[in-house]
């Protein structure tokens, strides 16, 4: 019974320090805040906001392409500078990374982000592993203790339980 | 056998029964046409009008129209022969553009438009990454269109 | 009372596919969750992919081995075989309902429904009851000679479905995407295949080895209720 707890124990660490390891690669690439937020705070460094482009307010403008974006009733002005991206359309959930320039009012963006739907990832591997884990030592917990029992109870030794003893017989 | 335990044998055998036969005659049935085509769409009958079908196809590219400041949008849909212009109201998915399949919900109505407000991306088989496609890399790729299974 | 032979074997050899289905699935999950790339269209949640097909495909597989063993039972009443199948469909039954859920789960970011009456759906939720009404089954009957044989009948007579499942994405119109892998070719790339593939080899594996600790505990509840004479699972079990 000792090893096997020794050996879950071991697995339960693995998995731990595999989940801290998960967290802090992904935790930079999750956090976004809204168009209210970014109006209210104002922050000085680059942000992530997150919302939805407004339908029909895309205008194509020389270099960049002007749209508004719009989440928890407010509405913000992005001018987005990068590259062409297909993500760009009306009514579409993006996040657009950039800096909020207080004199022109506009949110100035080189990227735009697809939404990370890391949360619908995590949420289907939490649900099968976790309950797999549980499943599994649940199962061989029984097993253990069933070889014990069989054992103090004299149902069969279990030590005969090998291939040899058993052809010698 | 106790008769407390026999009702219980009975009450579930016939739940999990019921559950088969509502899954097998009530939904497999009715669903082994999923959705129709725009083809089929295009000849029906006036009695099928206003009747509630799926339908499947590409969105035509350069079709996509949005009304500003609503949430009604109209393109249309193709599978390769007819094209149905489609008025939906709600949000799209995430997944729903132009040049990929769709799976809308709705009704074919005298106007001749089909009326949706439910859209569900209809996803093709390949799978890979976007530097790959951004490269201009290819699979063997099936025919979108064949998926809709056309007679 | 003597111990079975195949129960020996197992005893003995359980470890190796262990160890081997944790370590091919802790590399897919790296692979997966981090080396590998998004998807140009779905974005991150094709990572829902490598343990969504892999529950699947060893759901399947699972209800592949109780219908052999079925038909194994049938033929020479072999009463570890019977637990072995009975260990197959509680296995089955859990990686049948890890598909579903992760399924339902991709679905609603990719189609945006998390269900939908479509063939494939409806074939795959028709195993799980299936292997509801099997399990439940044989709780009911007392005689354990008896309630084996009809369980075996019913897991083959309900093996019909599986070639359903299978098929059903190539026969019917289904909004489930048609099979990736199959004669045509393969049509994902190579990036995204190798995790597939360690995940989906490392879940067989995985169910090997939870198919032998299972067919164990069965064996030996057996064993032990024999001994006792009554019902061992009051007791702690």
């Amino acid at each position: 019974m000792k090893w096997f707890y020794i050996r879950w124990g071991g697995v339960l660490i693995i998995a731990a320090i595999i989940g801290v390891l998960g967290i802090q690669r992904y935790n930079r690439d999750v956090t976004a805040i809204s168009p209210d937020r970014l109006l209210r705070d104002q922050p000085a460094q680059t942000v992530r906001v997150i919302g939805m482009v407004e339908a029909g307010s895309i205008l194509k403008e020389e270099g960049a392409v002007l749209f508004q974006l719009s989440g928890e009733g407010a509405k913000i002005p992005v001018r987005y500078g990068g590259e062409e991206s297909e993500n760009l359309r009306d009514l579409k959930t993006v996040v657009v990374v950039g800096m909020w320039n207080p004199t022109t009012k506009t949110f100035d963006s080189g990227k735009i982000a697809l939404v990370p739907n890391y949360g619908f990832v995590t949420a289907a591997y939490l649900i099968s592993l976790l309950p797999m884990g549980f499943f599994l030592f649940n199962m061989e917990r029984k097993v253990a203790m069933l070889y014990i029992l069989i054992k103090e109870e004299k149902v069969y030794q279990p030590e005969q339980l090998t291939e040899e003893s058993l052809e010698s017989r | 056998m106790k008769a407390g335990k026999k009702t219980a044998i009975v009450v579930s055998i016939l739940i999990v029964l019921g559950g088969i036969g509502y899954l097998v005659f009530g939904n497999f049935g009715k669903n082994l046409i999923y959705f129709v085509t725009p083809s089929e769409v295009v000849a029906f009958a006036p009695e099928q009008y206003g009747k509630k079908v799926r339908v499947a196809g590409m969105v035509v590219k350069e079709s996509l129209k949005v009304v500003p400041n609503t949430l009604r949008l109209t393109f249309d849909l193709t599978d390769g022969a007819e094209k149905i212009p489609v008025a939906f109201e709600g949000v799209p998915p995430d997944l729903f553009k132009e040049g990929q399949g769709a799976v809308v919900e709705g009704f074919w109505d005298a106007d001749r438009t089909f009326h949706s407000h439910m859209i569900m991306a209809k996803h093709s088989e390949d799978y890979m990454p976007i530097e790959m496609k951004k490269a201009g890399g290819t699979l063997p790729k099936k025919d979108f269109f064949k998926t809709l299974k056309v007679d | 009372m003597v111990a079975s032979r195949l129960i020996a074997k197992l005893q003995r050899y359980e470890g190796w596919f262990g160890i081997a289905a944790g370590l091919l699935i802790m590399v897919g999950l790296y692979m997966g969750l981090v080396t590998s790339s998004p998807d140009y269209y779905q974005g991150e949640v094709v990572r829902i992919m490598y343990i969504h097909v892999p529950a699947a495909q060893s759901a399947m597989f699972a209800y592949t081995v109780l219908f052999g063993g079925s038909l194994w039972y049938l033929w020479k009443r072999d009463p570890v075989v019977d637990n072995m199948c009975h260990a197959a469909a509680g296995i089955g039954i859990f990686f049948t309902a890890i598909a579903l859920v992760t399924g339902s789960i991709w679905a609603k970011p990719t189609w945006n429904t998390w269900w939908t009456w479509d063939p494939r759906l409806i074939s795959f939720a028709i195993m799980l009851l299936i292997l509801v009404g099997y399990l439940m089954l044989r709780t009911f009957l007392e005689d354990k000679e008896k309630e084996a044989t009809y369980a075996a009948i019913l897991a083959i007579v309900g093996f019909i479905d599986l070639p359903i499942i299978h098929f059903s994405v190539e026969w019917w119109r289904t909004l489930h995407q048609p099979l990736s892998i199959s004669t045509r070719g393969v049509s994902i790339a190579r990036d995204m295949l190798i995790p597939l593939l360690l995940m989906s080899i490392g879940f067989y594996l995985l169910f090997a080895y939870m198919l032998m600790v299972r067919t164990q505990m069965l064996y030996l509840q057996h064993l032990l209720e024999a001994k006792r004479g009554r019902m061992l699972s009051k007791v702690h079990l």
